[in-house]
């Protein structure tokens, strides 16, 4: 008996001491997005098609700044300032102009933890090695079905991303994004590369810009409730875009995120849509789409869960009563 | 994918036609053309068109009607594009170390160069050339009777691979997708929505 609970003491004792670095490696992640400025050369991979990013990051204070370029096909170039989000495709001179509505960080670091220790197992899998650097892979697998499995690498001296997996049944590997190396920046390249990005936020180079306006709402307010919401997952921002407005005929559909802190999934509401032919189901890597035709009405739930999540959403969406 | 209006021709083509499977061209327009200007050649098109996007939807199941050897063909030749076998293959080996970059770049060819890179376009091109194939034989007549020769130079898909499943081929549902992607968040920051948007967003 003393031998099975010393046994079992053994499997429980990095479980546990993992569980209880939780915070430890959610600070760590953080404060390396926050204070530490780098270039990196990532590889993201989805249903065996891989394509290369270049990518810029800083921080200002708590606004993160960030351009992503990507390297393959078609020339395109993302910029972030906090909130605000420029995508830039030079071929085509043109551009979009958009703002986050939701974000985790008014959440507190505790919530965050609790979002994600409730829901995820963390297993501290110990040391490895990533674009030549020394890594801590930490798992964490899903608690229930509503959910995907996650493999993330952190850089042992930074806490900076090198690598993460999402994964099916905790074995599948459906994305990944892998650094293939890393550079830290000096301050004075710390310093272009913001006055680079704020410059091109302030005036971008394309000819055609679409800015993306948003009124926000709730879902309530627009006549709908989740019945039975999925656990775990807190509602991050609920909208209406604007761009439609003036057309005739077209109404934006309301958009709602929701996120457990590692995955979110969107729900687009659309009022007297345009026909389309069948309920289409798509998968993409690690991103499922689903669709239901109601009278009048279409809903579309898209997100990085299984399908059963987003089918649970739907069946659960009703009319405020 | 082209999002500008398209011009309502006087006569469809087959590219008019294409766009309209797309959801880029109003219904009442595409209504009016097929009520009173499209031939029969376009309605035969129009099926072919609205055909291979559903198959890639992998919404066979709900084709019945349509000629059971062609829908065979079809999905036969779909399973056995070299695309989805490298996906699938990567996929199936489960863990990090069946899916790293030197043993995907061995299977695909050096990932670098590769200048449609984007699985979205890839996937385009090759659906648009077996659409343009299958509505070439659709109107020689030759599909689903006695088009075995052609058909059976394609080698068997491998059965211990699985196709992904589905393709992106609604502009309406590319948009909600690109919308959802702007506005995920998440606290591990590089596989946060926005590089999912950077790299699978090709075209504005």
């Amino acid at each position: 008996m003393r031998r099975v609970a010393g046994a079992l003491l053994a499997l429980c004792g990095p479980l546990a001491q993992a569980q209880s670095g939780l915070g430890d490696w959610m600070n760590r992640m953080r404060a390396a997005d926050r204070e530490r400025s780098f270039s990196a050369q990532v590889v993201f991979s989805q249903e065996g098609h891989t394509t290369q990013v270049a990518l810029d990051h800083v921080c200002d204070g708590s606004q993160r700044l960030e351009r992503l370029r990507v390297l393959d096909g078609s020339e395109r170039t993302l910029w972030r300032d906090g909130q605000r989000i420029l995508q830039l495709w030079p071929a085509q001179q043109r551009g979009r102009s958009d703002e986050q509505e939701g974000t985790l960080f008014p959440r507190t670091l505790a919530q965050l933890q609790d979002s994600v220790r409730g829901h995820y197992r963390l297993l501290d899998q110990g040391p490895d090695l990533v674009a030549q650097r020394p890594a801590q892979r930490i798992d964490l697998p899903a608690q229930d079905g509503w959910r995907w499995a996650h493999r993330v690498w952190l850089d042992t001296d930074s806490g900076v991303v090198l690598k993460a997996q999402t994964l099916a049944d905790d074995v599948q590997v459906l994305e990944q994004t892998e650094v293939q190396s890393l550079q830290w920046m000096s301050a004075a390249q710390s310093a272009d590369l913001r006055r680079s990005v704020r410059a091109q936020l302030a005036a971008p180079a394309a000819r055609h810009l679409t800015r993306e306006w948003r009124v926000r709402t709730t879902l309530g307010a627009e006549g709908w409730q989740l019945r039975d919401p999925l656990p775990g997952f807190a509602l991050q921002s609920c909208h209406r875009s604007l761009a439609a407005l003036g057309q005739p005929g077209q109404t934006a559909p309301l958009h709602c995120v929701w996120s457990d802190g590692l995955a979110g999934f969107s729900l687009f509401i659309e009022s007297n849509p345009a026909q389309r032919a069948g309920h289409p189901s798509v998968r993409q890597g690690a991103t499922r789409l689903l669709t239901q035709q109601r009278p009048g009405v279409r809903l579309t739930a898209v997100g990085e869960v299984p399908e059963r999540s987003l089918q649970h959403v739907l069946q659960n969406l009703i009319p405020r009563p | 994918m082209n999002t500008s209006p398209a011009p309502r021709p006087n006569a469809p083509t087959a590219q008019w036609l294409s766009l309209a499977c797309d959801a880029q061209i109003d219904a009442d327009a595409l209504q009016a053309c097929l009520a009173g200007q499209c031939d029969a050649s376009h309605h035969n098109d129009w099926d072919a068109y609205q055909l291979v996007g559903r198959a890639l939807r992998h919404e066979l199941h709900d084709l019945s009607a349509h000629d059971p050897v062609f829908l065979q063909k079809l999905h036969s030749r779909m399973a056995a594009d070299a695309i989805y076998s490298v996906a699938a293959h990567a996929i199936q080996t489960g863990d990090s170390a069946g899916f790293d970059q030197q043993n995907l770049a061995q299977r695909s060819g050096p990932a670098q160069p590769q200048a449609a890179n984007d699985a979205r376009w890839r996937l385009w091109a090759s659906a648009l050339a077996m659409a343009g194939l299958l509505i070439g034989l659709w109107t020689l007549g030759g599909l689903g009777r006695d088009a075995q020769p052609l058909l059976a130079q394609v080698s068997p898909a491998d059965p211990s691979v699985s196709a992904p499943q589905g393709v992106w081929r609604d502009a309406q549902l590319d948009a909600l997708l690109a919308a959802h992607q702007r506005q995920a968040v998440a606290v591990v920051p590089q596989p946060d929505g926005l590089l999912r948007a950077a790299v699978l967003e090709a075209q504005p």
